[in-house]
């Protein structure tokens, strides 16, 4: 039978009395009820750390930054709002598989309650692996990938990266601001406080990354992709509550 | 919820206070909707039951997060998405919906209203596999749009994104699906 012209929106609605849609059983209201008088809440599902062997990188001997001398002003202009220091060192430790020491996990929900900025939550690559706290005001959700996106409100905290050669620094457009692409050669991350003391012990070792700034709210996207896949992320990013 | 909002907020009002029952006549009054929207994310109807269980000990216990005056409904269908986003992440799974045996007006002779489409079992199935092979962001929109027949404002709350968003998604999602269902719908 021809079905031209039929309309996809009527059609849609006639299935809506057509799925096998489940009806709450009779002991629901009781089972809820129950338990908030018990005091009892849902279990939390939390992961156990997620090893990141893809990013395990051999030792990295006495190199030099290789910087743009034309763009690193810009940059630092940009890592300062940021709250990024980037530094030159002359070596990276001899990286062992190491975890990424998200803070607790929780739900959509309880991050949105967490932070006093509107977390945004990217539709691209779906929901989610993790949601986890981040210290005071700041959220990384991350994906099985690994892609590791953290959102912040800035603080007195600062991100440190230290770089060596092979790291390519490159000026992006990112939602009609300037941002900043970090690719090539691992890097050191760890967070350090105004003085530049670090206060993470565990140094995270991160991929190819993308940072940058949007209506007071620094992002950091870590993922072993492309920029083109990093950017495809951000235009998918939405807002949250 | 129009035409009680005054009764729901009292309810509200209650539950926070402690009055277990109060909640209760919450859980009943939402509960057909919140395991719908936890079916379409879990596929699965012991799986939803669970979900909402959980989702609404969870709404009773972030209450006091609650806005009052805002509204409940699309408040408490997020926390049971959320909740079944956690279930299917968990178990790294989502099984498709399926549909009611003998539901076919066409084979089975039902005679539709005038104003109901007459949709084949041919065209169910190929429309529920578009449907699932959209991405998740069109997916979502186009399932709280026009399966849970929400507003765009109420799927807007639900899903935690800004109206015009669902406009677009809206938009956007049936013309790829469409295009997967190779033009036979207009």
């Amino acid at each position: 039978m021809s079905q031209d012209g039929r309309n996809l929106e009527s059609v849609l609605v006639a299935m809506a009395g057509q799925i096998d849609w489940p009806e709450p059983s009779p002991q629901l209201e009781a089972r809820v009820r129950s338990r908030i008088e018990a005091g009892a809440t849902a279990v939390r599902r939390r992961k156990p750390g997620r090893p990141i062997g893809v990013l395990v990188v051999a030792s990295i001997l006495l190199l030099t930054l290789v910087v743009f001398p034309t763009t690193r002003h810009a940059i630092g202009d940009l890592l300062t709002e940021a709250g990024v220091r980037i530094g030159v060192i002359d070596e990276l430790p001899t990286a062992t598989p190491t975890d990424l020491s998200l803070g607790a996990e929780v739900t959509l929900a309880e991050a949105i309650e967490h932070v006093s900025f509107t977390l945004r939550i990217p539709g691209v690559p779906g929901p989610p692996d993790g949601i986890h706290l981040e210290g005071e005001n700041a959220i990384s959700m991350y994906w099985d990938g690994p892609i590791l996106l953290t959102q912040r409100s800035p603080s007195r905290l600062y991100a440190e990266k230290r770089l060596v050669a092979d790291t390519d620094l490159t000026e992006v457009t990112v939602e009609g601001g300037l941002g900043l692409w970090i690719q090539g050669a691992p890097h050191e991350f760890t967070l350090v406080d105004a003085e530049g003391d670090p206060i993470e012990v565990t140094t995270r070792l991160a991929a190819n990354v993308l940072l940058w700034q949007t209506a007071g709210v620094d992002h950091r996207l870590e993922l072993t992709g492309s920029l083109d896949e990093a950017m495809e992320i951000v235009d998918s990013m939405e807002m949250g509550g | 919820m129009e035409g009680r909002p005054l009764e729901e907020n009292d309810l509200i009002e209650r539950s926070r206070d402690g009055d277990a029952v109060a909640f209760g006549q919450l859980v009943r009054a939402h509960q057909q909707m919140a395991i719908r929207v936890a079916y379409l994310v879990v596929g699965d109807h012991a799986e939803a039951e669970d979900v909402t269980q959980d989702a609404f000990v969870k709404a009773h216990g972030a209450l006091d997060r609650f806005r009052p005056g805002s509204p409940f409904r699309p408040w408490l269908l997020q926390i049971v998405r959320n909740e079944a986003l956690n279930r299917v992440r968990s178990s790294k799974r989502r099984q498709r919906l399926a549909l009611r045996e003998g539901s076919d007006p066409v084979t089975s002779g039902a005679a539709p209203s005038p104003e109901t489409e007459v949709v084949s079992s041919d065209e169910r199935i190929r429309v529920l596999a578009g449907l699932d092979a959209l991405p998740e962001r069109y997916r979502a929109v186009l399932w709280h749009r026009f399966l849970l027949e929400m507003s765009e404002q109420e799927t807007a709350a639900t899903l935690g994104i800004p109206p015009g968003t669902v406009k677009s998604r809206t938009a956007r999602g049936l013309e790829r699906l469409r295009r997967q269902l190779g033009g036979d719908f207009g």
